[in-house]
């Protein structure tokens, strides 16, 4: 088992004291290929944890791209995506995780998203990040935009500036977006300065997330 | 008489049916587009293109409004390339379909390369079919967007005049008429476009080629919005004739072209009788129904 999940069950086992029922289920559900058992045990996760679902964790350094603001229902899914993913054919792993993710509801999909960078070779599941920033649920945009490292690490250039434009358009603010000045581009930046000009010809306020980014190098 | 353009009225209640036609809405087009989040199945298109067609068309009727709709692949969904084909190959049969009066929404979203495919694939689609375009452009990057827009029109081949440009704001409605393409303006109420604004480019570039919408959907919107800016227009001075070209003669005019209603009949009031079923179902729920005289 490789270190980042041995941390991950040391620190399931310190915090969730009585989840042996929880890893008796998983034990059966874990199939190959994981179905429909599977999903229902990664959909049922904070009902089985109760008022601790959205216990925020201190992550283990190990853990590199975990945030404070990862919840034990998030850590719960990422051992449960660790174990399923073996069970598939590697070249199938990143479109099963797409379907886990658009067969989710938001809950579901909040925690695919938050420990997408946690994955093995994360790099694979680009296509789910990007089309989870198609959404108009702001908690779930939330999840690959702010405080993830995924984006500014995995993007393309196009989605990533879509990504950030969208940002703006929800009002979230870019400051959220990790290293974001790593990827800020001539490109982006006129994607930004195009927006305060409609914003201005519109007779409406231009938000000053625009503003930065459209003078950001200048 | 006043028509909808552009409103997605499987989000909305009897009541805002019974609210449009008070206020004087006589036609509507709805166009196919995605559900606000994504199908992960070919077959959710293919129950939502018969509900357009069905129930939807059925339910207008059933307060005196004529429901016309468009089909077509959404540029957002275009970019799920496990359902896109499949949804093409749908469309072949769902543009032949009474009542189909364009191909549309479609567009550039991300303006990504798959949303430039099928955008492309959807036009050919149109031509083969005889049918006007109906085309969304995006909201974010929207200047450039609507650039490669009408770049991507003018490249297809298809007749300008059977394009029609959705979701204008001032910065792009001058290159939109320039290119001969008729502009859409979606009224929203906090975002797109609002009516004082709005009667500020009518008196600046007239009606000709100008079309006026709500696009209504599941979100905040409001499909009174064409009554509501019409009205604006009429308080800010325009002449009535103007009003009636944006708000009823172009959208007919343009619709027309697909050749798939009789503009004569369509201005005529259509005869409400709530006695009707569809399928077996009525939009009643213990009401009296209401019936014109034959």
């Amino acid at each position: 088992m490789a270190e980042p999940e041995l941390v991950l069950k040391k620190l399931l086992e310190q915090r969730w004291p009585n989840s042996e029922h929880f890893f008796e289920r998983a034990a059966r559900d874990l199939t190959e290929p994981p179905g429909i058992g599977f999903r229902a045990l990664f959909a049922s996760v904070p009902r089985r944890l109760g008022q601790a679902a959205e216990l925020s964790l201190e992550a283990a350094p190990e853990l590199r791209a975990a945030r404070p603001h990862c919840t034990l229902t998030d850590y719960v899914r990422l051992w449960l995506l660790s174990h399923a993913l073996p069970r598939l054919a590697s070249d199938q792993q990143p479109g099963w995780v797409l379907q886990l993710f658009e067969a989710g509801e938001m809950g579901e999909q909040v925690s695919i998203l938050r420990v997408l960078p946690l994955l093995p070779d994360s790099a694979r599941f680009v296509e789910t990040g990007v089309q989870a920033c198609r959404t108009n649920a702001r908690d779930v945009f939330e999840a690959i935009v702010c405080e993830n490292p995924f984006l500014v690490d995995h993007f393309p250039e196009l989605n990533f500036n879509q990504a950030v434009m969208k940002a703006i358009f929800m009002e979230v603010s870019v400051r959220r977006i990790e290293q974001l000045e790593r990827r800020i581009t001539p490109e982006l930046s006129r994607m930004a300065a195009g927006y305060a000009s409609e914003r201005r010809a519109a007779g409406r306020p231009v938000p000053e997330d625009a503003e930065y980014l459209a003078n950001y190098g200048a | 008489m006043l028509f909808d353009p552009h409103i997605h009225m499987t989000s909305r209640t009897t009541d805002d049916y019974q609210a449009m036609a008070d206020a004087g809405i006589r036609a509507i087009v709805e166009p196919a587009f995605w559900l606000g989040q994504p199908r992960t199945h070919l077959g959710s298109f293919e129950d939502y293109f018969l509900a357009l067609l069905g129930w939807e068309r059925f339910r207008a009727a059933q307060f005196g409004i004529r429901h016309l709709c468009t089909m077509g692949l959404n540029p957002k969904e275009a970019n799920n390339s496990r359902l896109a084909d499949g949804v093409m190959e749908l469309l072949r049969l769902y543009v032949e379909k009474d009542g189909v009066v364009a191909v549309g929404e479609i567009g550039y979203d991300d303006v990504t390369p798959a949303e430039e495919k099928y955008f492309a694939a959807q036009i050919e689609l149109a031509k083969d079919a005889g049918l006007p375009i109906l085309i969304h452009t995006p909201h974010r990057d929207k200047k450039r967007g609507t650039e490669r827009t009408l770049a991507l029109v003018k490249e297809s081949g298809i007749a300008p005049e059977l394009t029609l440009i959705d979701h204008n704001n001032e910065e792009t409605i001058a290159s939109v008429l320039d290119s001969g393409c008729w502009a859409g303006h979606s009224i929203y109420p906090n975002t797109k476009m609002d009516e004082p604004r709005m009667v500020t480019i009518v008196q600046q570039y007239g009606g000709e080629r100008i079309l006026i919408n709500s696009a209504a959907d599941w979100g905040v919107s409001d499909p009174l919005k064409v009554p509501k800016t019409a009205q604006a227009m009429k308080v800010a001075g325009i002449d009535a004739e103007t009003v009636d070209t944006i708000c009823w003669k172009n959208p007919v005019n343009f619709f027309a072209q697909s050749g798939r209603f009789d503009v004569k009949e369509f201005g005529l009031d259509l005869s409400v009788d709530q006695r009707e079923l569809f399928q077996g179902n009525s939009v009643l729920r213990g009401q009296s129904p209401r019936t014109d005289d034959k």
